[in-house]
């Protein structure tokens, strides 16, 4: 596999991988400034020259741009800054949050490459779960967003649905819809600046 | 077996978490006769076998995602029958979510 190039740190056969929305799911209008805000901040954090360059930066340097990406994306979010863990991890898990303001990833996927592009979904993946938590517990905060959706986020969460045991309701229960839809978007407009 | 004497032996005597497992009553009555034939085997057997969809048997799903009890199995493999796209995507995923 190509590393040390845009392409090739990014894989995107890999990144295609993670995408799995229903079709007829979009995100709302209210979430198009986030996810654009979103892109903006992994632009400046991961621009052209720091992807190409990524296989070549410690494990220590990996984790502290991935740890500013989310900090900063807490802070547009309105959730205060999101701290990030990189760990040893099963193979089988590229990422999680514990709902503690902190999201954990995988490092074997941050520090080998040819996932860079897979690490960013997870951080803003992850990142989302926690705004939807702060909405849940705070809808308050959130003017903007759709009436229900606040409560129907809280409802999940008190009923998820785990992956260990029913794989396809985990996969399409409402916070990992929204938050896949929402990673997705985010890569989306990130790669179509970045990409030459 | 009855779908609630499966999540009965799942719970007490698989160890399994009450509240996901009696969720899964649906799924497991909408299971296609096959597959909960082997399910109901296993339960009384101890032999994890099944039938094959999309070229995965239970065996084969539970190396692909080790952290899923033995019943995410049996319902990825009805999944793989009726929407092998969607599964299989999701069994080549990493599990990314929470803790």
């Amino acid at each position: 596999m190509m590393t040390n190039s845009f392409e090739g740190t990014m894989n995107l056969d890999e990144l295609n991988n993670m995408y799995d929305v229903p079709e007829d799911y979009t995100l709302g209008e209210y979430d198009e400034a986030r996810e654009a805000e979103a892109a903006e901040i992994m632009e400046e954090v991961f621009p052209q020259e720091i992807v190409e360059n990524w296989d070549d930066l410690s494990p220590e340097a990996h984790e502290q741009l991935l740890d500013e990406f989310s900090a900063r994306l807490g802070e547009r979010l309105g959730i205060g800054p999101v701290d990030t863990v990189v760990e040893p991890m099963d193979p089988s898990t590229f990422g999680y949050t514990d709902g503690n303001g902190t999201i954990h990833l995988n490092a074997e996927y941050v520090d080998t490459p040819g996932h860079l592009a897979a690490v960013l979904n997870t951080s803003a993946h992850e990142t989302r779960h926690l705004f939807q938590q702060e909405v849940a517990a705070h809808p308050e905060d959130f003017p903007d967003l759709p009436e229900g959706l606040a409560e129907a986020w809280a409802d999940n969460y008190v009923n998820y649905i785990s992956a260990e045991y029913d794989p396809e309701g985990y996969a399409y229960q409402p916070i990992e819809v929204d938050a896949r839809a929402y990673a997705e978007g985010v890569i989306d407009r990130y790669l179509y600046d970045m990409m030459p | 077996m009855t779908t609630q004497e499966i999540i009965k032996t799942l719970i007490e005597d698989k160890g399994y978490d009450k509240v996901q497992t009696e969720r899964l009553a649906p799924r497991i009555d909408a299971l296609s006769p096959d597959i909960r034939a082997s399910l109901e085997n296993w339960l009384t057997t101890g032999e994890l076998s099944s039938p094959v969809y999309a070229d995965y048997d239970v065996r084969k799903i539970l190396e692909k995602q080790p952290a899923y009890k033995e019943i995410a199995a049996y319902l990825t493999l009805d999944w793989l029958r009726r929407d092998p796209d969607a599964a299989k995507k999701q069994l080549n995923r990493p599990f990314i979510g929470r803790k």
